[in-house]
Parts: C-alpha cells; structure tokens; sequence
C-alpha cells in the first residue's frame, strides 16, 4: 500500500492579491482543510490583507488546520520569495518589511529594495527560481549567504510544458547551493472550477480580452488546492515531507497577537486604573453637581462598570478616548460618542457622552457584556467641518508610526463587476455602458440577468451563462483597500510590529492592512472619530445664542433640563425639518403616528424607523401594543425582561441578540457569532446556518414554532441596517436638543443649519422656506449688510435672517472675506466704488445676479452690465456711469425667478407655481394647505415643483416624490406599476401634476397615492431648480 | 446690387435615412431608434417613435434607456452621415452651381445667382425640392439672406422659402438665443443681463456688445446681419482618375489591348505624377459589343503610379482573361490613392533583388490570384492547432515575438488516434484552454517514443484516448 503523505501548502494567494488569486481567503483554508493538509500558509503579495479572514474563517468553523502567515515578494524581474513567519518577532519582521516597501510606492503598489532583503533575519524564506542559470546561481549564492538554513528552494510543478528541464534545473541548484527543496503549490484557487474566473481577472489586470490575451493566461488549472494523493504522484516523497518540516517550525498564531495601548496617558505614579477611577470621580462631581443627589443606584452601577472594566482590561480605551475628547473641549468642538460602551455612566461622567443616565436609567443594564465577548466599542462624532483638527492632534500625538487608519476592503459590486466582465469578453464599451445603465436598479423586481436578457445578450448562449456565472462570482472579491472613514488604531509601539501599513490614497494618511471586521477578530480595539454635520449646526446656534441673546448652553444642559412638553409636542406634528434625524419623509410620517413624548419616546422612533424593524414587520405590532398595553403578550418571563421596554416587540439589535440566548440557548459565544453575521448576511448568507438552531431551540424551550420563525424573519430583517439602542440613545439626544433649539431658538437653529450646509436632508431653499412658516423673517443679500455666513439681525423687535453671500453660486470664500474687509463702516455708496477694488469679474458678476447691489444700483441686469464693461476702469470717472443703460429690458416677474434660482437656489419673492397661477396657466387644483379639508379617500390634484424622489430599500418599488407649491410641500407616493407606465413624467418632470386618491392614515399623515403623473415643466422654461434624487 | 439670398438645408437624420434606405423592412418607422455620439454618450439622430417616448437631442443614453425599454441604439458613423451628405450634394450639383457642407449635416446654397436662370425663387424651389425628394432623407429648410440667418431658420425647422426681408427678418428676431450658434456659455451670459433673444441682442449697440462679451458674439451678430461676410468654400465635385475612352476600332485580341491600355496608363501616371499621389488599385472595364462588360481590378501591394509597373501586373491578369466579344471601350478608375511618402530604404538592409517583398508578392498575386497567396502566422495561443494560421494578408514580415516550448516540427493537420505502442519519456503537459470561445481543448501531452525509437508528440484526454499529434525531426 502507497504510504500517505501529509502536505503542507506553503505558498498560496488569495483574491487579496487582486487580480491574481481567484479564491476568497475563507475558501482557501476551508478546502485545504476538507483535503487534510496539515498546513496552509496565505501569502498574498506583499500583503497580509487576507490572513485575518482566513484566520477568522478557521475559528468560526472549528476547522482542523494550522494557518501560517507569510507573503510573496518579488524583486525586479530576477527573484521571486516567500516569506513565513515562525514566531512573532519574524511576524514583525514580515509587518515592518511590507511596510517599508509599501510606503516606498504609491498606493496600491510596492517596491522591495535590497536592504529590505538583507534585513530579514527571522522569516523563513521559500525561493522559487526563475530557472535561466546565471541569474538563480546569483541569488542561490546570495540567499545562501545570507539567510543560512532558512531558506529552501521551493519547486512548484504545474504541468507546463519542459518541466522536466526545469526539474533538472532544480536539483541541480540544490546540489550546488546545498539548498533543500520543497514542494509548493503556488496556489491562485482553491478549485479546478475557478479557472474561468482566474482567466478574467488577468484579463482585467491586462486591460485585454481574454480572447486576446493567449499565452499570458495560465495553461491549466494546476494551480489549484490539489489532492494529497496527487501530489503524491507529482513530488518526491522527500519534498512533501519537507512542508511538513517547515510547517513545524512556524508556531506562530495571530492568536498571539497583543495590543497594546499608548501608556503616556497614565501618570507616572499611578495605575491605569487608579487613574481611570480618579477621573471618574472628578467627573461625578460635574455631572452630578446640580439637579438631585447621587443615587445609590447609580453609585452601585459605577461600580460594576469600573470592575468590569478593569478584568477586562480596557482601562487603556477608555482613556484614550477621553483624551481625545479633551482635545475638543479645549478647543470647544463639539462632540457625542455612541456605541455600547459609550452609554455607560463611565463615559457620562468621563464627557463622552451627554445622556443623562437618569432620564433613561433603563440603557445601564446593557454595558460591555463579559460573557460575550464582545469588545467594546465607542465611536465618537465630531463636529463635521473640524473632524480634521482631531486627526492632526491625534497623528501628532502619536505620530504616524503609531497610528494609522483601519481599512475599508472595496470590492466587486453589481455594476463594477458586470463592466469589468464584460470588459474581459470584449463586449463593446457602449453596449456595456448601455447594459449598465439600463438595468433598472429602481426595478428590482426584474433579476438582472433577466433585465440583460431583455437588451440582447441571451443568456442560454454559452457566453451569456459564462458571463452570468463570472459577475455572480467576482461580486465580493476585494478590488482594493481604501481608508475607513475615522477608524484608528493607535499603538504602544510602532504598528508596523503588528500589522503593515500602506499609504493611503489621502497625502500623509495610512492605512492598515485590515478592516474593521479584521481588527474586531484578532481583538484589536480602534478609535473612531467620525464626522457629524448636526454638531457643526448645534455648536453654531450655540454661538449665535450666546452672542445674540446672551444665554448659554450645552447639550448636557438641555437633556438636564428633563422632557419639554412643547418640544415634544412640536415633533408629534412632525414638524421637524431641519431637525437630526426624524427629519427624513419615514420618519416625519411615523411621528404623529408614535407621538414621541419621552426621551425614550423618541429612541424608539429613531431605530424603528428603519429598514429592519419595517421589513421585519414589527412596526404596526409596536403601534398596537403601545396603544393598548393589554394586548401585549409575553411568550415568557424572560423574554418579557428582554421586550418589556419595547411593548413586547424587539426593535434594537441587542434585544435580538438577547432573545437568541435567553429563549434559544445560544452561549455568549454563539450569539457574538450570530451578531457578526447579521452584518453581513446579505454578503455571505451564513446567517441561514443558525436557523435550524434557533428554531430547534425555541421549541425545545416551548415557544411556538411559528414564534420562532417570526423571530428568525425579524433577525434577517435586522441584517444590514439593524440598529443598537445605544446608537439609538446617542442620537436620539441630538435629535431632542435640534429640535429644543428649533422650538426656542428657531432663528438661531436655522442660520446654524444653513452654515453648515452641506448635510442633512433638506437644501437651503427648503430650510428658508420652512423659516418663513415659522415666521422668521428673512432678508436678502446684500453688499452692504451680508456676511458670507447667514448673520441674525434685529428688526422689526425681533431677529431676522440675513442670507450671507456663502448663498451665491460661483463666489468663493476668500474673495467674499476680501470684499467684506474693505467695505467702508458705511457701506458702499455706488456700484463703481466695488468694482475699482478689483476682484474678479466672474466674483462680481454672481453678485450682481444674486440682487446684491440692489441697494446701490438698478436692477440685476443693469448692475451686471455695468460691472462687466471692461473699458471703463479709469479712476476718473469712478462715480459716474460708463454707458447710458437704455436698451437693456427690465426683468420680469419669471425672470427675476429664474435668476434668483440661477444665483442662489431660492427666491424670496415668488414661487413658480404663484406666477403660473397669476399666468393663469393652471388647472384647478388643491394647494398643499388646502389638504387637510379633504376627506380621505378623495380624490385630489395636485401640482408643484419635484423637490425630491427617495426610492427608500424597503419600500419595495414605492417612490416617495416631495412636491413644492408655494403653500407648503405635499407627500406623493408613486407605486412602481405607476412609475414604469408614466416613466416620461415621472423620471424627467420638474414640475408635475399629479392626480390621485388622498389617504389619511391615523395620526392624521396625509398622501397622495398618484395616479396620473403629467409633466408640465415646459410651462415655467429654463428653471433652473434641479430636483435632488436620492438612491 | 441685389441682394443675397441663402437656402440652408439641414438634415438631422441622414444615419437613420440611411439605414431605413437600406432596409425598406426594418422596423424603423414604429420601433424606437436613437444613433448615439460614443464621444459624449448622447443621442445625436431620433426617430419618431423615440421622440414619442420623450426621447430628444443631446440626452445621455442612460436616460434615454430608462424612457424606453426596447430602446434601439446604435452608434454614430461620421463616414455614412458624410458620404450620404456628399451624395445629396452631387445631386444637388446638377441642378445648382454653389454648394457649401456645413456641419456634417447640412447644405447650404446660394440662391441669388442661379435666379436669373430659374426666373423666380418658386420655380428653383420646385427644382431643388425635386432633387431631394429623391434622396429619401428627412430635412429642414429656410432662406435667409446671410448663411447663418438661413441656418438659424433651418435649424428651428421654419421651413419657409422667401425673399421677403421683412418677414425673415422679423422672424430672426423673434429667434431664441438657444438656437444660435453662439456657445451655451455665450447664451447663458447674455440671458443673465436679460438678452433672451435675437431682437434683444440686436437693440443693444454692437460696441456695447463688444466691451462686454467675446468676440464671438459680435462677430456672430455682425454675421447674422449681413454687416460682415461671411465667406464659404463652395463643393467642387470629387476629383480623382476615371477615364474612359471609346476606342477607335474594335479589338479581339487581348494583345491588341495592352496599346490602348498603355496609353490609359500613361494618362494615369501623368495624373498621379502632377498631384504627387500613388495608387493601389485599378479597375479596368472592358466594354465587349453586345456582350457584358468585363470588370478587371488589379492591385499593387505597394502604391504604384509608373505606368511601367502598372502594365507589368496587367499583362499577367490578361493572360487569363478570354474575351466573349470585341470590345469597343474602356474605362480606367483609380482607386485608394493616397500622397506619396518617400520610401525609407535602408542601405543595410540586407541583400534585396530587384523586386521588394511587396512587390514579389503583388506579383504572385496577380499571377495566381489574391486568394492562393498565403502567409503563415504565429498566433499568440496555448493550443496547437492555433497557433499557426495562414494569413491572406502579408502585411509584414513574421515576427519572433515570443519563444515557444519546445513542439515537433512535423504536426499533423489533425490528431490521429494512436494504434502504436509508445514509451513515455517527458510529461505531462496539460493545455486547458479555450472555454470562452467554439475549440476549448483539454489534453495532457506527452513527449513519447515508438517502437523504432521516433520522438512522438501525442497527448490523453479526459476520457483517456490517446492521440498522435507531431513527429520531432
């Protein structure tokens, strides 16, 4: 009987080698475990991006097989090296070599040098020879020279023609060098099937067809996972005994891996946790200073945290994060952290957060779970137009050594995958591009594949099931990594002992090999620091406040105050424009339904609007039972702990996650499994393995099956857009404090929001039109009185808005700052006076547009004429008019409209649909306002401009479309059926008219379900307002 | 001095003219067709079907794909819009002398010179429209008395032939700045101190005009209005050698022929020499009394305008020439004539005979017909029966472009089934290839000897037969 070999595969590439491998990491370690392999080592090029998955990919599936960490490197065109690493000091060695040599090169690529090679001295190193006989007798002489008994000649056999040559070559090598050869397969698949797939990533990575491409493909598809016997057929029994020897060596685990935090934030005398219970206490003393004593409660709660804290050693985090958020204290921006950890009392009293653990005691319970595992995670946003600031502080405090941003890993999707594909079987560009933007992603229920049918590629054609089966399986595979967008991982020592970093495609920016997924598995904390438009608005209507009206706040102070009445009551009639986020059409139909009265109130609105509660159907539940307690019931006592809160409905993540433990019996473990797959079950479908044991476990426990399958529904639901109650929490306080302002201070609150524009959902002239409903008065720009933010001014015994010149299009800041800097105290007197200083036409001329010069000139026409003579300059005639102004037509009505949308976006005068009715040019029709006389089930026109079409994922083919009269706006809802036969007005209307049927549902939210859609937008020609469409 | 008067015809369709020509059946006149500009990715020619479904001018093709499903796209060729252009123009040129191109799609004439001979504006109307209505094509037409001021009428489809100044005049006025030639940054610019039209732009002083704005505007006013020329380049037809000459008496023989030939050649030459141009291919048509023309077309690898050479490569077409009739006329064109570049010789080039490559194998060509030369060609693929392939056009010389492995010299056409006892010496290599296209191959091939200790090249498939595929010398 042939004795059995064991076989480690000691030199493989994933499709983290992009372009190359044509094999997920996770498929390469789960084949070679099915195949018995003793060992497998990832040795992307000169990358460990992948190792994390694969490593991921052994734990999770209890796989049987030993994981080593190495790379491929090449040195010009003569060497060819895999490096493997033993211990943690060749892990190291490995990290701080791919470092060096990816910093060298742009992004992306690399470049080795030779002290890079002469450095090595704890990696193994497996040489594979080019097989021309000078040039691997120069590099078997120098690799013997300097790396001793670490090297090995690695013979890789692929079936390729004259391989018996290179054989001879080979030991011939060997003979003279003294160099042991092994066997390795050079693996690019972990399947014979993915040669296909192998084909066309060389074709993209050639920018050729495949047709074209000839003998630049692989042959065969040897390279792949080969079965032992095989192998044992290939290689001497010697070789393959050798992977094994070397394997052996390797005992190092990324398991291994410690982090270690920056010590510096300690002082000198005392431990990381002294400190951090010092800090604590100081902060108690702030937090709790005014408005009532100190519970015992919320004492005995400290006291857990900090324990917990302390077992599980992440004092270091905590502390790192405060830092940070000193950082901003000092320089007064504005910031809020959310995630688990952060609504905890630790971070209250450590101003992390402003959630006062006393308005929503019922959060504290839920902190970082010891049984699961779980690292904590706290994410802090910052004001968006100063996030910036935080990132230099935090490079400079560390220095970029030790820091570095996690990686975000972009990878096929949909369209990239369908033009890159059709790219390698040479499909014309155009008809590509044709494909691609006639696959209706608005009409999902239509496949694709079908969708591609229907434009000409048949997809029983042997091309056309090619074609299908490579887009279906490059979609996934990694294209490149990019930066996350705040995630940082900061170190005791340099990070490149941990994990290489590669320049990042932002100057003077890094990024780690790996993504947050990675880091979470390998238990590697990062540091987020993200950015939040709202805070900006928030901080600038602070500032106003304070300046204008000379009262202070602070988000702390205003949750202090404890639940507002008439806040709350303002957002009951959703009127929340502008407010953070229950200010989208969902969320602004669902508040009269909710009525949000508490705090928590307002949490639960804020998760369950979402698209996983609405696809998991728990909203009308949620509504029911909230109306009527009675109705509630429990399945059992500890799912009743578990639902209480939420009327008996699961609406945050972590109540799933709790129900899989309590009623399914899952361990902390399983359910930290279950968690992670949630994310991505769309992506890998691995959440359906765990139904089976969610289900048998439910019963098992006596709950209904048909309970049980509604649970398993409802965590599917939650996939990709579940939210956690602490997220949740955390903006639940900004959307309460937006809204106080928006109640209290609603000048204030608007200029805040209109200078920190962009963000948010709403544009300028939506967020003015909604001031002047409000009665804020609001004036226009002006060269004499505008700022180039939005200014408050005191008129008529209240406050105004006076629309700064940052509203004009074309105009720059700098400029503007210039002109401001020269305006005499009593502001210019004559249009020439601004023209002499100089600035550029184009500056002037946008101004002229926007009605600047009002004041001081005629009309926007005349004002713009005379700035753009370009032969009158001479100082002279300063104050008098180079030409008499008297063929020049005065602007209409319409055109004084359209230039006001042309030069700022927003008219303050007229509306288009006010001069169409004074055109008598409209039907009759209802006025937005005149809505609520209706009666539901009527039926109604209507007509305004398109302001918005939002096509939200769950809505199943629903658009929602915003219409603007110049009453108020009015809510369409356009089903799909109506959308594809009337796709002319629908898709291209500015302004439409729509008849339909009126419906009022409780709560008293009103649409229109369209029925006709008629494009009328050639009535008003040339009107420049765009509408936004959101995906 | 009478005054000017211009006709402008723009035809926006003549690609879908064209094909709709082509193909009486098709479903042009109810399907949705758009020609698309590849370079901007917008629609450049509509049918109506797709302007029906809200399909227009200059939209991207993403959004003319969502208005229509069933949408037919196809792209924009320059040459058949030109060519179809050139064709109207010749047409046109039998009836009216000055023709100018505009465009790649319009034709403007001058009107005022050819009235005299017409009498009156209706009368060369009904001539022009006669012409055209045989061409099949959808076109827009005005009169204007500038170029630009027909164009501008034409292209807003007014449709209209008049002298009278007043009624085009007042409808220029009443003209959008949208459809002028001015650039949308122009038109923008203007509307934005309130000039929305024409008569607007003409109420303000030219000088004014010209403080503020680019020349172009001035000039396009000046233009408009006939205070500046505007001065076009009139259509001459195509020049290029066609002769045709009716020959004195009647000839049988072929021999005879190469006389009157020569003197076509000679003519050609002389033509070629005085524009300095070389061409590659001549077609001769012998006309034979009461029988049908013959057709010989001859071609020159290399560009030839010596009427030496050019009688070389006849004489050898005429031997396989028999002719049914006497024949009574010829006729010479000459086409794919180019500029002469001069020839890079090099001196050491190695040792050459009097014949070039090129013209060897124009030789051989003419000689035994185009269809029995052939070149072989290394193809760039792992499969063996692809990878030599015989070529009908030697265009260069065969390359080394990339070293092979080592393969038999002698390869069979096909493989054979192998009957023989081998002995395996090398292998395998296994070739698995092809799947994207009709020949995929998997082999696994061996290199083997037989018996009498000959090098075999054979190869196993998957199903386990075993082929003889080459011999090493």
């Amino acid at each position: 009987m042939a004795k059995t070999h064991q076989y480690a595969e000691l030199f493989c590439q994933s499709n983290f080698s992009f372009l190359y491998g044509a094999s997920h990491p996770q498929e390469l370690v789960k084949q070679a475990d099915f195949l018995s392999y003793h060992a497998i080592a990832i040795t992307d090029e000169c990358s460990v991006a992948g190792i994390a998955r694969a490593y991921t990919a052994i734990k999770e599936h209890d796989l049987n097989i030993k994981l080593i960490i190495g790379s491929l490197f090449r040195f010009g065109e003569d060497l060819e090296l895999v490096l493997l690493c033993p211990d943690r000091l060749a892990y190291a060695e490995l990290c701080r070599t791919i470092t060096n040599a990816r910093k060298r090169a742009p992004k992306g690529e690399y470049q080795l040098n030779q002290w890079d090679l002469l450095g090595i001295k704890h990696c193994l190193a497996i040489w594979l020879p080019k097989g021309t006989q000078e040039i691997d007798d120069h590099w078997g002489a120098w690799l013997k020279k300097h790396y001793k008994r670490k090297v090995w000649l690695g013979y890789q056999r692929h079936l390729q023609a004259n391989e018996h040559r290179y054989l001879t070559h080979i030991q011939q090598l060997s003979g003279k060098h003294q160099l042991t050869i092994c066997a390795c397969g050079g693996i690019l698949m972990h399947q014979q099937q993915r040669l296909p797939l192998q084909h066309a990533l060389t074709a993209i990575r050639k920018g050729k067809p495949i047709s074209e491409l000839g003998r630049q493909l692989l042959p065969n598809s040897e390279r792949y996972l080969r079965p032992i016997n095989k192998l044992s057929t290939l290689y001497q029994s010697a070789w393959l005994e050798e992977t094994l020897t070397i394997a052996n060596l390797c005992t190092f685990s990324l398991a291994s891996l410690r982090y270690e935090y920056p010590s510096e934030l300690v002082p000198d005398n005392k431990t990381a946790s002294e400190y951090l219970r010092e800090l604590v206490i100081k902060g108690l003393g702030l937090r709790f200073a005014t408005g009532g004593r100190l519970t015992f409660a919320i004492k005995r709660i400290i006291i857990k945290e900090l324990r917990l804290i302390k077992e599980l050693k992440y004092e270091y985090f905590f502390l790192t994060i405060y830092d940070v958020v000193q950082f901003a204290q000092q320089q007064k921006i504005l910031y809020q952290g959310r995630g688990s950890a952060a609504n905890s009392i630790v971070c209250y009293c450590l101003q992390i957060t402003a959630v006062d653990p006393r308005q929503i005691s019922v959060l504290f319970e839920r902190f970082i779970s010891k049984e699961r595992q779980e690292e904590p995670d706290i994410d802090v946003d910052f004001e968006h137009e100063r996030r910036e600031e935080i990132i230099q502080y935090i490079y400079q405090k560390y220095g970029r050594e030790r820091t570095a941003i996690a990686a975000t890993v972009t990878t096929y999707r949909s369209k990239s995958a369908i033009r890159e594909i059709g790219r390698a079987f040479a499909i014309n560009e155009s008809q590509l591009d044709f494909f691609i933007k006639n696959i209706n992603h608005r009409d999902m229920q239509l496949g694709w594949q079908t969708q591609i049918a229907e434009l000409g590629l048949d997809p029983s054609s042997l091309q056309g099931k090619q074609f299908v089966s490579l887009v279906n399986e490059i979609k996934g595979f990694p294209r490149h990594l990019s930066q996350h967008v705040g995630g940082f991982v900061i170190s005791q020592g340099p990070l490149y002992h941990l994990v290489p970093i590669e320049n990042a495609a932002m100057q003077d920016r890094s990024v780690i090999q790996w993504d947050k997924d990675d880091l979470e598995s390998l238990g590697l904390l990062k540091v987020d620091v993200l950015a939040l438009g709202m805070l900006t608005a928030i901080r600038k209507s602070f500032a106003l406040i304070e300046k204008h009206y000379q009262h202070h706040f602070s988000i702390a102070q205003i949750t202090a105050l404890g639940d507002d009445k008439q806040v709350y009551s303002m957002i009951q009639q959703a009127d929340t424009v502008g407010v953070f986020q229950i200010e989208s059409r969902a969320q602004m139909s669902m508040l009269p339904r909710l009525k949000p009265a508490t705090f928590y109130d307002l949490v639960i609105q804020i998760a369950i609007v979402r698209p996983g509660p609405i696809q998991g159907g728990m909203v009308h539940p949620f509504l029911k039972h909230r109306a009527n307690p009675k109705l509630i019931e429990h399945q059992s006592p500890e799912l009743k702990k578990v639902l209480d809160r939420t009327s008996g409905v699961p609406i945050f993540q972590e109540q799933v996650i709790k129900i899989a433990m309590v009623a399914a019996g899952f361990s902390g473990g399983e359910a930290d499994k279950l968690r992670r797959a949630m994310g991505s079950w769309k992506k890998t479908g691995e959440l359906t393995s765990f139904k089976d044991k969610l289900i048998t476990g439910m019963s098992q426990r006596g709950y209904t099956l048909d309970y049980a399958e509604r649970i398993y529904k409802q965590i599917c639901g939650f996939g990709e857009y579940g939210f956690p109650e602490s997220h949740s929490a955390s903006f639940a306080v900004l959307a309460y404090v937006s809204s106080w302002l928006k109640y209290y201070y609603p000048a204030a609150f608007y200029v805040g929001l209109l200078n920190s524009l962009p963000m948010g959902f709403y544009s300028a002239n939506q967020l003015i039109q909604d001031a002047q409903r409000h009665h804020v008065d609001i004036l226009p720009v002006c060269i004499n009185h505008s700022s180039y933010d939005h200014l408050l001014q005191y008129k008529n015994r209240s406050w105004a808005i006076r629309l700064g010149i940052r509203l004009v299009k074309g105009i720059n800041r700098q400029e503007t700052m210039e002109l401001i800097e020269k305006r005499p105290m009593s502001g210019f007197k004559h249009i020439n006076q601004v023209k002499k200083l100089k600035f550029s036409r184009q500056f002037l001329e946008a101004l002229a547009s926007a009605n600047a010069f009002h004041t001081i000139s005629g009309n926007r026409f005349e004002s713009r004429w005379q700035l753009m003579d370009n032969q009158d300059s001479l100082d002279l005639f300063q104050n008098q008019l180079s030409d008499p102004i008297t063929n020049l037509p005065s602007p209409s009505k319409s055109q004084t409209l359209i230039e006001d949308y042309n030069a700022t976006s927003i008219s303050l005068y007229s509306h288009p649909i006010t001069l169409l009715k004074e055109a008598n040019l409209l039907p009759k029709y209802t006025q937005a306002t005149q809505l609520n006389n209706k009666k539901h089930s009527s039926a109604v026109t209507v007509i305004g401009v398109v302001t918005c079409r939002q096509r939200p994922g769950t809505s199943k083919g629903v658009t929602f479309l915003t219409l603007e009269d110049d009453s108020g706006n009015v809510n369409v809802v356009v089903w799909l059926a109506t959308a594809r036969a009337q796709k002319q007005a629908y898709l291209k209307a500015n302004i439409l008219k729509v008849s339909g049927i009126l419906e009022r549902g409780d709560g008293g939210v009103t649409h229109i379900i369209a029925g006709k859609l008629e494009d009328i937008s050639h009535l008003v020609d040339g009107l420049a307002n765009r509408s936004r469409n959101f995906h | 001095m009478m005054q000017h008067l211009w006709l402008y015809l723009h035809f926006p369709n003549l690609q879908l003219d064209a094909l709709l020509q082509q193909n009486p059946e098709s479903n042009i006149h109810t399907q949705a067709y758009v020609i698309l500009d590849e370079r901007t990715n917008q629609v450049c020619q509509l049918n109506h079907a797709a302007y029906q479904s809200g399909i227009r001018l200059s939209m991207g093709l993403g959004t003319a794909a969502m208005l229509n499903g069933d949408l037919q796209v196809i792209p924009y060729q320059r040459e058949i819009t030109q060519n179809r252009l050139s064709d109207i123009a010749q047409s046109l040129y039998l009836v009216t002398s000055d023709i100018c191109f505009f465009n790649d799609n319009s034709l403007l004439l001058r009107v005022h010179n050819m009235l005299t001979l017409y009498g009156n504006l209706h009368a060369y109307w009904q001539v022009v429209q006669h012409q055209l209505s045989q061409q099949e094509v959808v076109f827009h037409y005005a009169t204007g008395h500038s170029p630009l001021g027909a164009k501008l009428l034409a292209n807003t489809a007014w449709d209209q032939i008049t002298d009278n100044p007043n009624e085009i005049q007042k409808t220029i006025a009443g003209s959008a700045l949208q459809d002028t030639d001015l650039t949308p940054k122009a038109v923008e610019k203007l509307q934005r101190v309130g000039i929305y039209t024409i008569q607007d732009l003409l109420k303000v002083p030219l000088a004014d005009i010209a403080k503020r704005f680019d020349m172009e505007v001035a000039t396009y006013i000046g233009k408009l209005t006939a205070q500046i020329p505007h001065p076009v380049q009139f259509f001459h037809p195509k020049k290029s050698f066609d002769r045709f000459i009716e020959l004195l008496y009647d000839i049988e023989n072929v021999q005879v022929l190469q006389a009157p030939l020569k003197q076509l050649l000679q003519g050609l030459e002389e033509f070629l020499k005085t524009r300095d141009l070389l061409t590659q291919t001549l077609v001769f048509i012998l006309s034979q009394r009461d029988e049908k023309s013959i057709e010989l077309n001859i071609h020159s690898q290399q560009g030839e305008y010596l009427a030496q050479s050019w009688a070389v490569l006849i004489s050898l077409k005429l031997e396989n020439i028999v002719l049914s009739a006497p024949v009574f006329a010829i006729r010479l064109i000459a086409k794919n004539t180019y500029i002469r570049t001069p020839e890079k010789n090099d001196l050491f080039a190695g040792k050459q005979g009097k014949l070039s490559r090129l013209q060897l194998i124009s030789l051989l060509q003419a000689k035994l017909g185009e269809e029995a030369v052939f070149t072989p060609t290394l193809t760039n693929d792992y499969r063996p029966e692809q990878v030599i392939q015989s070529s009908i056009r030697p265009a260069k010389p065969i390359q080394t472009f990339q070293l092979y492995p080592l393969r038999p010299s002698f390869l069979l056409p096909s493989p054979q089934r192998l009957h023989e006892k081998v002995s395996i010496a090398y292998g395998p290599e296994r070739i698995e290839t092809g799947w994207w296209d009709p020949k995929p191959i998997i082999r696994d091939y061996f290199m083997a000897r037989n018996q009498l200790g000959q090098w075999y090249w054979v190869f196993k498939t998957p199903q386990g037969d075993w082929y003889l595929h080459g011999v090493f010398s």
